[in-house]
């Protein structure tokens, strides 16, 4: 009886290893287009809030491009954040491994997880945009940088606690709870009689 | 207004009491942010017991393996502790235990309709298993590390980030099949 169980394991880490490791092949050639693609909404969330601050895309990381009052302009780059976007892999990996699911199932599933994972990926870069200048402002020398007070800067450990714990907690617990979610009915079927 | 509330509670009661999958989502965030509390409170005992024995048998494991690694060990109490290598020091914080993961699947054990007998044995089972992964991880990273420390980002993203959750996954799959069989 057990053998039928690590049988199905087996068969599903299988899987989830071959989709992973084509997906993250696949991954290397498009992160920076992913990446990109999130520039444009972060900097519209920016701009909803007036912040004299710009994200840009390079090629090959995040700028952050700061205007201060006196018309000097500051740029720095973003540290970490092509990192916080892999789960997307995972999240795509997963829903590839889970046996019984058809494929039109498996399409609708993997498309609703990346539109969910892009939004918050998109609320990521904003909020570690605002971080990054909020420790980027208190590090300035003389803090001579002004923004004509616009309050951005305000709370950045606290901003940056949040996206820490969100990466930590919030991510995986979104993408585990979406791919049970997209498990077959058979799953839950018998759950109850042995319910709690 | 009254009948209203009342035929959306029922309505709710009905959801709850029929449809598993949104039970075991609003179960599940539940479990997960209690953990993630008790986490927060108790930051220092999941090192002291956690952390610290993973990093112990890590480091053993690559003793084992002729690698020369000592565990220093000073700065737990700020949650971490160093793996040293003669070739590279791998920096172990939580995040590289994999804990928050188990904690993920011990909230999606505890949020499946199953005995509580078949909860603990699976949330006992599922540590266990989890305490062994994360050890042979971390080794598998000191080797690594020591071979070839140019791959140690590309393995550490793999491992850490990717891996983790497919492991917890497939973990809980075979719970599940377990439980579903025999009860």
């Amino acid at each position: 009886m057990a053998s039928r169980e690590w049988a199905l394991s087996t068969r599903v880490a299988a899987r989830f290893a071959l989709a992973v490791s084509l997906l993250f092949a696949l991954w290397t050639q498009v992160a920076g287009a992913y990446t990109a693609s999130l520039v444009s909404p972060s900097n519209w969330l920016l701009e909803l809030r007036a912040a004299p601050v710009e994200i840009f895309w390079n090629g090959e990381a995040c700028l952050v491009g700061l205007a201060a009052d006196n018309g000097s302009r500051q740029v720095f780059q973003l540290q970490g954040d092509d990192l916080a976007y892999v789960n997307l892999v995972a999240a795509l990996a997963i829903l590839a491994a889970i046996p019984g699911l058809s494929l039109r199932r498996r399409a609708i599933w993997g498309l609703g997880v990346a539109a969910v994972l892009w939004a918050t990926h998109v609320v990521t870069l904003y909020g570690g945009t605002c971080a990054a200048v909020s420790a980027y402002l208190s590090s300035a020398p003389g803090s001579e940088i002004s923004l004509g007070g616009f309050a951005l800067a305000d709370g950045g450990d606290t901003l940056e606690e949040l996206i820490g714990r969100w990466s930590a907690w919030g991510s995986p617990a979104l993408i585990l709870a979406v791919s049970v979610m997209a498990f077959p009915r058979g799953i839950w079927r018998g759950a109850h009689a042995s319910g709690a | 207004m009254l009948s209203a509330i009342s035929h959306r509670l029922a309505s709710l009661a009905s959801l709850w009491g029929h449809s598993s999958r949104a039970r075991f989502c609003i179960l599940f965030g539940a479990y997960v942010l209690a953990l993630g509390w008790l986490f927060e409170r108790w930051e220092m005992a999941f090192a002291r017991f956690y952390l610290l024995p993973v990093s112990h048998v890590a480091t053993a494991s690559l003793n084992l393996l002729g690698l020369e690694a000592r565990l220093e060990v000073g700065a737990l109490a700020q949650g971490f502790c160093d793996i040293v290598l003669p070739s590279i020091t791998l920096h172990i914080i939580h995040e590289c235990t994999g804990i928050f993961t188990l904690f993920m699947f011990l909230a999606a054990v505890f949020a499946f309709p199953a005995s509580l007998t078949a909860r603990l044995a699976g949330a006992a089972l599922g540590s266990a298993a989890f305490f062994a992964y994360s050890s042979v991880r971390l080794a598998f990273l000191g080797v690594v590390g020591h071979v070839a420390p140019d791959w140690v980002w590309v393995i550490h993203v793999w491992l850490m980030i990717l891996i983790n959750l497919g492991f917890a996954l497939c973990l809980w799959l075979t719970w599940v099949s377990r439980v579903r069989r025999h009860g």
